[in-house]
């Protein structure tokens, strides 16, 4: 358990700790990882696990990159764990190359699991590196959002940290983008994960714009939903559903998404016009 | 001959000049009039009079009124892998990786400030291209700069399929997002920043890691613009195999495609992908003619130039079987690539040899009474190998480096060779437009296409030939995948079969298999790789521990 910074900086302690916790966590060697074993690297399918335990030493720092970087790519669940330690700040950037620096250095070990067998490799600076980095550590909570931090949920603070809210154009909608999450009244975080996920894409610089590009949005979306359900596009039989860990979701599952992004896209574009 | 232009006088030309095949200024005319939909009012031309299509014609093509989303890079998150630029169908999504003095540069030059950031952001410093070429240099100054690497879409070529996305995988560099009238400019934008860029340098590239062969702009000879399915996985597999070849050969050497979809997709007038020469004889005699161009092109002392022949399954282990039988055992140096779709997928799903137990296809399957073929499959590799001298090797181009390699030796190789390599054929399997990538490694996995080298040179037993390298748990009898949440899953035909529409009658709402037939298959799967098992020398202790129980 992570406690939370009461004095509105980062609190490093708890910050390393959860660190080493969550790249210490086990992680079974997936398939995309196994694949790059035996086709990249050659080794026997019975081999694996002597090949983890004694060769990824000897591996140059960008072909762990490649590896392990698929084990080691925080999502938004694990990133907002973080929000918590850095309060209303975050860490410099030296702060985050030292602790990235003193994790490495600390020769921190992950079981790998593989055909029921647990092997225990030491995590690769690089990849210390590259996960602590894509945790957004050092990004700052856009300052015109400062105003409201107290009354933020932790997830809408982590998403409000995003490379996105980085950019001058999406901090200069930021406060009536909020303003028009708020009025509607809906699930703020849902709300925030997609106008995040739409100042990453199309980019607004005013308010003006918002309401436009949301419109168009909410347009390419409609023009989309009429061939999903005039059932134009051939699409996999949805009673036989995947159970093998595709990006592929039923036409059910297309339809409710693109319902949802025209619900948001119509009624922030209103609140904007 | 003469050539027909509008008018005035008609020149004479020499048809064979490789000159006239490369007129790109009438290719672009014919393009761009068909662009428009004023095709129609062209007058007949030379190309026309002789069935030529000019090569890479359908770079000019543009299909970003039809994708409707387009994927979108997070560059933070990118290694640099090039798994996304390797399995793209269309070549609509590439890499780059140039020093970064010269992307400032060609930043500086664009105007638009919000396109200019985009751009910017589209670069990033990986490990493999920057750092680790950088620590090189620390050490010896003259050792060639850490470069960015930046990945870029061509929206004009996209359809939105999303393999990028799949072979993108955990890393999480990739994903779809919406297109519209907003967003699409700077795409374009950055795209066109792509194409002022000069050529990544040789020795910015990691010659281990053949992935980077489409780092190399000269080796992406498959330009895309072709008319094939979303996400095609027959596409991809074109685009690995030719940049492996152009790697080695340049574009000196030649195809000879049997009928097929790669001839349909890839020859609709006037759109033709390819920048390398071939030719389209019948569905059934492809070998055959390539013989006769092996033939001419020795005799004329071009004993060295490659020339394959590509083909679907329909034409390979069917109606060119006999003459793909010949061309090996006459020994004569061709190669020859199998689009194995296990279906007749240009003709509307027809049964051929390569079809699976159990698969619903045309002409094998019939009412209530019987769920799909009955008949086995026609394992083509196992039947090539034993022809004389004849290099074989099964693979999928997602393995990249196993099926690079297999490329690779096969154009050293002096002799014949044949690739078969598994491929995904969207409404025929009845898999969404991302699938391929999947698919083609679940395929692997279940042991419903195993992976197999099989080198003459190698030894004097097939044992000693035969490598079995790249299957998963090879020594066991189905490989158990164990899922993030510590999950275990047995990975068995069935199991493979569930994923794909063409195999849906043998399966109830929850996905439980309910018919004998889906079961048969599953055993004609499983004593298929217990023969590969035996061929390749590996012991297989699943049926020892059980012969040990039973005494």
């Amino acid at each position: 358990m992570v406690s939370m910074s009461t004095s509105g900086k980062p609190d490093s302690v708890a910050i390393h700790a959860l660190a080493v916790e969550t790249i210490t966590a086990p992680r079974p060697v997936t398939t995309q990882v196994l694949d790059h074993i035996l086709a990249q690297h050659e080794v026997s399918s019975e081999k694996v696990n002597d090949w983890l335990d004694a060769e990824l030493s000897s591996l140059e720092p960008y072909e762990l990159d490649l590896l392990l970087s698929p084990l080691f790519t925080p999502d938004f669940p694990t990133r907002s764990r973080f929000e918590p330690c850095l309060g209303s700040g975050q860490l410099t950037s030296g702060e985050l190359t030292g602790l990235i620096e003193k994790l490495a250095d600390e020769s921190l070990e992950v079981p790998l699991l593989h055909e029921g067998v647990s092997v225990r490799t030491t995590v690769p600076h690089v990849v210390v590196d590259r996960f602590l980095r894509l945790l957004h550590l050092d990004a700052p909570l856009p300052e015109e959002a400062h105003a409201e931090l107290a009354t933020l949920p932790t997830d809408v603070r982590c998403l409000l940290r995003d490379r996105a809210w980085q950019r001058r154009g999406s901090r200069r909608v930021l406060p009536d983008l909020l303003e028009a999450v708020r009025r509607t009244g809906q699930d703020m975080t849902d709300y925030v994960r997609f106008i995040t996920d739409f100042v990453r894409t199309h980019r607004p610089n005013t308010r003006e714009e918002c309401a436009v590009f949301l419109g168009n949005l909410a347009e390419a979306c409609e023009q989309d939903l009429k061939s999903y359900e005039s059932g134009a596009r051939s699409f996999f039989n949805v009673e036989l559903k995947t159970t093998h860990a595709g990006k592929w979701k039923p036409r059910d599952e297309i339809i409710r998404e693109h319902r949802a992004t025209i619900e948001k896209a119509r009624a922030l574009s209103l609140l904007l016009d | 001959m003469v050539e027909s232009r509008a008018g005035g006088e008609s020149p004479r030309v020499d048809p064979y000049s490789v000159d006239r095949w490369f007129d790109f200024e009438r290719a672009n005319e014919v393009v761009e009039a068909y662009n428009v939909g004023g095709g129609s009012a062209l007058q007949a031309d030379a190309y026309v009079a002789r069935s030529i299509v000019p090569a890479g014609t359908g770079a000019e093509r543009d299909f970003s009124y039809i994708a409707p989303e387009l994927p979108e890079l997070n560059a933070e998150a990118c290694v640099g892998c090039m798994d996304c630029v390797t399995n793209c169908p269309d070549t609509a999504i590439l890499g780059k990786a140039v020093p970064e003095t010269i992307v400032e540069e060609q930043l500086a030059e664009i105007e638009d400030e919000d396109i200019r950031e985009f751009v910017g952001e589209q670069f990033v410093r990986t490990t493999k291209y920057f750092t680790s070429f950088e620590k090189k240099r620390a050490k010896n100054p003259d050792a060639p700069e850490g470069t960015t690497f930046g990945i870029f879409i061509d929206p004009t070529k996209c359809k939105g399929c999303a393999e990028c996305v799949s072979a993108c995988g955990d890393h999480d560099a990739l994903k779809m997002v919406k297109k519209t009238h907003d967003n699409l400019p700077r795409f374009l934008g950055a795209f066109e920043m792509y194409n002022s860029l000069p050529n990544t340098r040789p020795e910015h590239r990691i010659v281990k890691d053949k992935r980077d062969l489409m780092l190399n702009d000269d080796n992406l000879t498959y330009v895309g613009g072709a008319g094939s399915c979303m996400g095609c996985g027959e596409a991809s597999v074109l685009r690995q195999f030719m940049a492996a070849t152009c790697e080695v050969h340049g574009n000196n050497w030649g195809i000879v495609a049997a009928t097929g979809c790669n001839t349909v997709y890839g020859s609709t007038y006037p759109y033709n992908p390819f920048l390398i020469p071939w030719t389209n004889p019948l569905f059934e005699n492809a070998p055959a003619d390539a013989m006769g161009i092996r033939a001419a092109w020795d005799a004329a002392g071009h004993e060295n130039r490659p020339l394959w022949v590509v083909g679907g399954d329909g034409a390979m282990l069917d109606i060119g079987f006999q003459s793909l039988s010949r061309l090996l055992t006459s020994g004569m140096n061709i190669k020859v690539l199998v689009l194995d779709t296990q279906v007749y997928s240009n003709t509307g799903g027809q049964t051929s040899t390569a079809t699976y137990v159990g698969q619903d296809a045309k002409m094998s399957f019939h009412g209530k009474a019987i769920h799909g073929k009955v008949e086995g499959r026609k394992e083509l590799g196992i039947i090539c190998m034993m022809h004389p001298r004849t290099y074989v090797a099964q693979t999928i181009g997602p393995l990249a480096k196993h099926f690079y390699n297999a490329i690779e030796r096969a154009n050293e190789f002096d002799g014949p060779a044949v690739i078969n390599v598994f491929t995904t054929c969207q409404p025929e399997h009845g898999v969404a437009d991302d699938k391929a990538f999947d698919q083609a490694k679940l395929a692997v996995e279940s042991r419903a296409f195993p992976v197999f080298v099989y080198d003459p040179d190698k030894g004097d037993t097939i044992k000693e030939c035969m490598s079995l390298a790249g299957n998963p748990s090879a020594t066991r009898d189905w490989h158990t995948r164990i899922g993030k949440d510590g999950t275990k899953n047995v990975i068995d035909f069935i199991e493979w079969a569930k994923t794909e529409g063409r195999f849906r009658k043998h399966f109830d709402r929850e996905g439980n298999p309910v018919t004998e037939l889906i079961q048969l298959a599953n055993q004609e799967r499983l004593r298929n790789w217990w023969r590969l098992q035996e061929l390749a020398g590996v012991a297989n202790k699943d049926r020892e521990e059980k012969a040990a129980v039973a005494g």
